[in-house]
């Protein structure tokens, strides 16, 4: 078993708050300035016009920290939608909706951290939310290369004067059947070929088989401690 | 005891093998490979097993209600439809609940509800492409047995697993209130409770104390909550 990437290592997982008037919610950071938080309800009354005959509609709302939604978000607001739609078993609410909300604590990164972040969170709350059957957990990481053949690693902390030539984020489907969602480019200027993206996905593959874990320790963590009486918050650190 | 996530294989096999909520076995192609067609959890929760391990399931922990058949239900009455009415179970669809499905009812004598009365019903059909429906009688007695109109008291909200748990004859905390003071309590399989006592601060107190257990609000146990409620005026 390999140790744990030295960028995985601050990844801090909270299910504790719940948010009032939804039906499951989670925070996932990999960094302390790489943070969401996502909600989940469902499954509920979907509008007429949105019922779908066979299975459950999945909505998902992404919000900035700052200034209201914009492209960006709606780009990844379809993004998760595509990726909720996978991991949920959604024949078995025909009719009905699924309702996520994400909300970024933090700014925006350079790379695509900041997505897998949410990516991670609303998986979180779909397992903390318990009422609707999911096929596996997704765990998503981000990676990039500072220039062309360079090794490419999990970046989640980008500092400003590193600029990424390549990178993008891959989503693992951790379920009976394992499946893959991924956004890989290169920027104007570079380019990536077929081995480079290959290499991309083991490491990313690595990488998010850590992020599975920690989900694990945190909702056993959880169901541990709901026996006792203490309230207080359950943040699980990697400290390794 | 053993957590499992979602997707998780679960080594479930038996010869008469029931699988409860929470898991699901994945189809197979040939009659053959259907016996040891893998066996996956969908939530995550407990993995639990019945002595034999003939009967397996998830215990996980939810807010919303999602309607099975034979479960006692609390309801709120929201409107007419035909000869019988709408009611709010806290379902993704409202449930129906025929004139006549009472205790003795007739064309002449159907019972006197009105929309925002509460109801304490059995769920007798729940099927995912249909609205779910409701009966305020005993599958096999036909006798209303305590389903029927519930008048006056309080409607509070818990998770669906501290229903469960209130449901349960040896869980320690509706005895332990009974004790204090005299309680009437109908606990729905939706996550909602009623209660009736005849005095205001011993609702409060029932209230606090089913919140202060919940799983969901931190759990608390028996002793705690009997210094809970030593401090309590009641």
């Amino acid at each position: 078993m390999s140790s744990t990437a030295p960028s995985l290592r601050s990844i801090s997982i909270s299910s504790e708050e719940g948010l009032d008037g939804v039906d499951g919610s989670a925070r996932f950071s990999f960094h302390p300035s790489c943070s969401a938080l996502a909600s989940v309800s469902g499954p509920i009354t979907a509008r007429l016009a949105a019922e779908h005959p066979a299975r459950a509609t999945v909505e998902v709302h992404v919000r900035p920290l700052s200034s209201v939604p914009g492209t960006a978000e709606k780009s990844r607001g379809m993004a998760i939608r595509e990726i909720v739609e996978r991991s949920c078993l959604l024949a078995q609410h025909p009719r009905t909706l699924i309702q996520v909300v994400v909300q970024a604590l933090t700014n925006p990164t350079p790379g695509y951290a900041l997505l897998a972040a949410e990516i991670n969170a609303c998986t979180l709350a779909l397992i903390n939310a318990g009422s609707i059957a999911m096929r596996g957990v997704v765990c998503a990481v981000p990676v990039g290369r500072v220039k062309k053949g360079s090794v490419i690693s999990v970046e989640v902390d980008v500092a400003d004067d590193v600029v990424l030539e390549g990178g993008g984020c891959f989503a693992f489907l951790f379920g009976f059947a394992a499946d893959v969602w991924s956004t890989y480019s290169a920027r104007p200027g570079s380019s990536f070929d077929q081995a480079e993206l290959v290499r991309a996905r083991e490491v990313a593959r690595e990488a998010a088989a850590e992020v599975w874990q920690c989900v694990k320790n945190s909702i056993r963590h959880q169901k541990t401690i709901g026996e006792t009486q203490s309230p207080h918050e359950v943040v699980v650190k990697m400290e390794i | 005891m053993s957590i499992v996530l979602p997707g998780e294989q679960v080594p479930a096999q038996h010869v008469n093998l029931k699988l409860g909520p929470g898991l699901l076995q994945l189809s197979s192609e040939t009659q053959q490979q259907a016996k040891s067609a893998p066996v996956i959890a969908t939530r995550s929760g407990v993995l639990n097993h019945s002595a034999n391990k003939s009967k397996w399931w998830v215990e996980g922990n939810s807010r919303r209600y999602v309607p099975a058949p034979q479960e006692s239900v609390i309801g709120v009455i929201t409107g007419r439809s035909g000869e019988g009415w709408r009611v709010d179970i806290g379902s993704a669809h409202p449930a129906s609940l025929d004139g006549l499905a009472f205790e003795g009812a007739t064309k002449r004598n159907k019972p006197s509800l009105k929309v925002g009365s509460l109801l304490y019903a059995r769920v007798s059909l729940a099927h995912k492409d249909m609205e779910p429906e409701l009966e305020c009688f005993d599958a096999q007695t036909h006798k209303a047995d305590g389903f029927g109109e519930l008048k006056d008291g309080f409607v509070l909200q818990c998770s669906l697993q501290m229903s469960r748990l209130l449901l349960d004859p040896k869980h320690f905390l509706l005895p332990l209130l009974g004790s204090r003071f005299p309680l009437e309590a109908a606990v729905g399989m939706n996550g909602k409770v009623w209660v009736s006592t005849k005095e205001t601060k011993h609702t409060i107190t029932v209230v606090r104390c089913i919140e202060a257990v919940d799983p969901d609000g931190g759990g608390m146990d028996e002793t705690n909550v009997k210094k809970f409620l030593s401090k309590l005026d009641i």
